[in-house]
């Protein structure tokens, strides 16, 4: 069973009545493990601020809740969260977030533990999946013992690591009973004044709880060297200790915020190495404890600069922090791959058509077709956060950039976050061109439904929301929709987007629909179309240059491999027709 | 019969008071059947009564990013194989191997598909690759090379290459085929269960050919 899975089964077993989420690398399997349980308990959120909102609602009414995403959703969700801290709740609500330290699948590889410091709501971390089963169940009890939200982090090497898990019963859930108290849940400031020393009172108690086990536990080793850990550097530790013979005495950590008063611990040492992943949350308050408490111990982390403040922690690391050799490392022999769209991706159609702009600036946003600015490809020149594309060509708008400006977003982040933005466009006059790849899923974190659907996680019909409707609503000064297996169209639609937005002073919008490749051969099969290069080719590569994993180059020459899967757009940019259409059976 | 000499060995191994720690690398392009083969031998493994911890690295798997596994079987802690650990390697392409070559220790082996699959960008000379012959030079010493592609297309399915090279390696498993076949039959769906056994026994005999 993976980190996702059981930490899925953990809510199952739980009697969790309600976990939302939005998709994210790599938290999004635990919705899906889930929904496998049982499909009526999930439900894939617009985003995470309404995931997490729809949870909240779901504790206030006395049912265990949950909501699961990767630690950039966590940003979304910080006004609501701190609210929740200090009205409480009555039933459990969890925060499940999944760090990426590397960062394997993300723009940023922020510690969402500083969410829980600054909301002041405990911080639970897992190492491994058994661990983590347990600790959603203890979790969801902190939770309703102290009327607080309580933050789950784990990593990404934890969501994918594999190990045997012992299976429970479901606890049944509760019967929702909202009932009603407005001096707390009205979050006017007279009632926050009120209400804020609780949440106090509230850390300082939890921080007493947690200080004995199974919070916390302590194995005995030799001479005067400990170890504070938490989460997966744990088993790092554990291994070290096997491999290289050291003793040190071990204290691991599973509330990393508030730190417990382990001075007990620490007064006996005389060297206190301090493990996590990503920031020195745990060593800040260690330092802290021991100035209080004038202990003299020399803390070994990551502002002794014996540990990385970025990156996973790894077992070389471990080793290096305990013995005090460097850390053993692996030479890159053989260059990065770099990942291409899939044959056939509708998201290539739509680049080659964008990039027929002459000195466009083109801005990415979130999603698959991000891999459109790798090379060959390259077709976008910036890629920030989810829905910052449209936002970001209006300012460079603003700014005074004299180029053509190109938004490009997907459709599940059109939902997510670019709404807004395009109402600021529309507004603001911005002679912008925004295109909405629209792929009808939600792709890069595997294939959940997006609005624009018409499907919910369990196949079953739900409304279709309507990208043209919704910019129609919204005032765009000109609106298309193009299939972007068709060049000529897409190119054209480009151009004469880019000629309204500037003479209408109004955002135009074009919309590239197709359904991803994946999903369209999964859902209906091959169409038995394909696509081989003739004898006319004269060798000048230009097919190549569009990055389809379908074409390769064998003795000089272009070749189409078996996973073409017929979308024609190779053909279109051969500037001698050498790549021709084929039906097989 | 080395199966039964290497399940022999392995009981061995236990008699003398000692627990088995066996660490294993697949690596490979996504697509390539990394993510099964790594799931697999973890059944065989603890179908065999063995704990096992497995790792994944997806990365951008489905869209011919590299992928890499470890599977820990035995007694282990951390979910990867520390660097120089590793007692076999499965490679699914030669590059990838090369690429991972640091986990193996100096006793490991390595089981390596003959395939070098380079990327789109190299043929346009971005992130160019190393030729293939140099790659084979470097990793000549510890690996032993096989050509699964083509023992699969004899097969007719060029799908079971991952399932030739897993033949290929059971002999350097403390693992007995059969629990090898049984995960199979976990593993992969009915209909492709004959096409699967064959080519883990087409693999197994890739040595005496
Ligand atoms: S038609 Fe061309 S671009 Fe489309 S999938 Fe086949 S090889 Fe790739
Ligand atoms: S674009 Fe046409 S002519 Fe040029 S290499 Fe490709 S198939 Fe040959």
């Amino acid at each position: 069973m993976s980190g996702n899975e059981a930490i899925a089964r953990g809510l199952y077993e739980s009697g969790a009545s309600l976990v939302t989420g939005y998709p994210g690398t790599p938290s999004s399997e635990v919705i899906k493990h889930l929904a496998e349980m049982d499909g009526e308990l999930v439900c894939w959120s617009v985003n995470e601020k309404v995931a997490f909102e729809e949870a909240y609602a779901a504790a206030l009414s006395g049912v265990r809740s949950a909501c699961v995403m990767k630690h950039l959703g966590t940003h979304w969700i910080l006004d609501p969260l701190a609210v929740s801290a200090i009205t409480g709740i009555s039933g459990g609500l969890l925060i499940i977030s999944a760090d990426d330290p590397v960062p394997e699948s993300s723009q940023s590889s922020t510690d969402t533990r500083n969410h829980a410091m600054i909301c002041h709501i405990p911080a639970v971390e897992p190492s491994s999946p058994s661990d983590a089963k347990t600790l959603v169940k203890r979790c969801f009890e902190l939770s309703e013992r102290f009327s607080t939200p309580v933050l789950m982090r784990y990593t990404a090497r934890l969501a994918h690591m594999f190990e045997p898990v012992d299976l429970g019963e479901r606890t049944p859930g509760r019967v929702a009973n909202f009932r009603s108290d407005p001096d707390r849940l009205v979050s006017i400031a007279p009632n926050v004044r009120r209400n804020i020393p609780e949440l106090f009172r509230k850390i300082d108690e939890i921080k007493d709880f947690v200080r004995r086990p199974p919070w916390l536990s302590i194995e005995e080793g030799e001479g005067s060297l400990g170890v504070v850990t938490s989460g997966v550097s744990y088993l790092h530790l554990r291994e070290v200790v096997e491999r290289e013979g050291v003793r040190p005495h071990v204290l691991k950590l599973s509330v990393t915020y508030p730190l417990p008063d382990i001075s007990d611990f620490l007064s006996h040492l005389e060297r206190v190495v301090v493990l996590e992943d990503l920031d020195p949350v745990v060593e800040d308050q260690i330092y802290v404890l021991a100035h209080e408490k004038g202990i003299g111990v020399k803390i070994i982390g990551k502002h002794s600069g014996h540990l990385r403040q970025y990156g996973e922690i790894t077992y070389e690391d471990v080793c290096s922090a305990l013995t005090g050799d460097p850390p053993r490392t692996m030479g890159e022999l053989v260059p990065r791959r770099i990942p291409q769209l899939c044959p056939g991706c509708p998201h290539r159609g739509a680049f080659v058509a964008i990039k027929s702009l002459k000195e466009a600036v083109v801005l990415g946003d979130r999603g698959c077709y991000n891999q459109g600015g790798n090379h060959p490809l390259r077709a976008i020149d910036m890629a920030i956060a989810m829905g910052s594309s449209v936002a970001m060509a209006i300012g460079l708008w603003r700014a005074g950039v004299n180029r053509p400006i190109v938004a490009v977003i997907g459709d599940s982040t059109f939902f997510h976050a670019g709404i807004p933005p395009l109402v600021e466009a529309v507004v603001s006059r911005a002679p912008i061109v925004i295109a909405v790849l629209d792929n009808m899923w939600t792709c890069m974190t595997g294939h959940q439904p997006s609005p624009s659907t018409g499907l919910d996680h369990m196949g079953r019909e739900r409304p279709r929301i309507s990208i043209e409707d919704v910019c129609r609503a919204v005032g765009v000064g000109f609106l298309i929709t193009v299939d972007p297996y068709d060049l000529k169209e897409g190119r054209t639609a480009m151009r004469i987007a880019l000629e309204m937005a500037r003479r209408k002073s109004l955002p135009s919008v074009v919309v590239f629909r197709r359904e991803c490749a994946l999903q369209s051969v999964r859902r209906r099969g091959r169409t038995g179309v394909k696509y081989s290069v003739g004898g006319e080719c004269i060798g000048c590569l230009s097919c190549l240059s569009i990055g389809c994993p379908a074409m390769d180059l064998v003795k000089g020459k272009v070749v189409i491999l078996d996973a073409c899967v017929g979308c024609g757009i190779c053909s279109q940019v051969c500037p001698v027709g050498a790549i021709r259409r084929r039906e097989e059976n | 019969m080395w199966y039964l000499l290497t399940g022999m060995s392995c009981r061995s191994h236990k008699e003398e008071g000692r627990e088995l720690k066996f660490d294993v690398i697949v690596c490979g392009v996504g697509g390539q059947g990394v993510v099964l083969l790594s799931r697999v031998i973890a059944e065989a493994a603890l179908l065999s009564g063995y704990s096992v911890r497995v790792s994944e690295r997806r990365g951008l798997a489905q869209r011919e990013g590299s992928v890499c596994s470890h599977v820990r079987i035995g007694r282990c802690f951390s979910p990867t194989i520390p660097l120089g650990h590793a007692d076999l390697m499965l490679a699914m392409d030669m590059y990838e191997a090369l690429r991972h070559i640091g986990y193996l220790s100096d006793e490991g082996k390595a089981v390596v598909n003959l395939s070098a699959k380079v990327h789109i960008p190299h043929h346009l000379g971005i992130n160019v690759f190393p030729d293939p012959s140099r790659v084979k030079a470097l990793l000549n010493e510890r690996s032993l090379f096989i050509d699964a592609e083509s023992l699969a297309a004899r097969l007719g399915n060029a799908k079971v290459t991952n399932i030739i090279v897993l033949g290929a390696s059971m002999r350097f498993m403390p693992l007995r085929r059969k629990k090898f076949e049984e995960a199979l039959r976990i593993a992969v769906p009915e209909r492709y269960l004959d096409l699967n056994l064959k080519a883990l026994r087409e693999g197994e005999l890739s040595w005496s050919t």
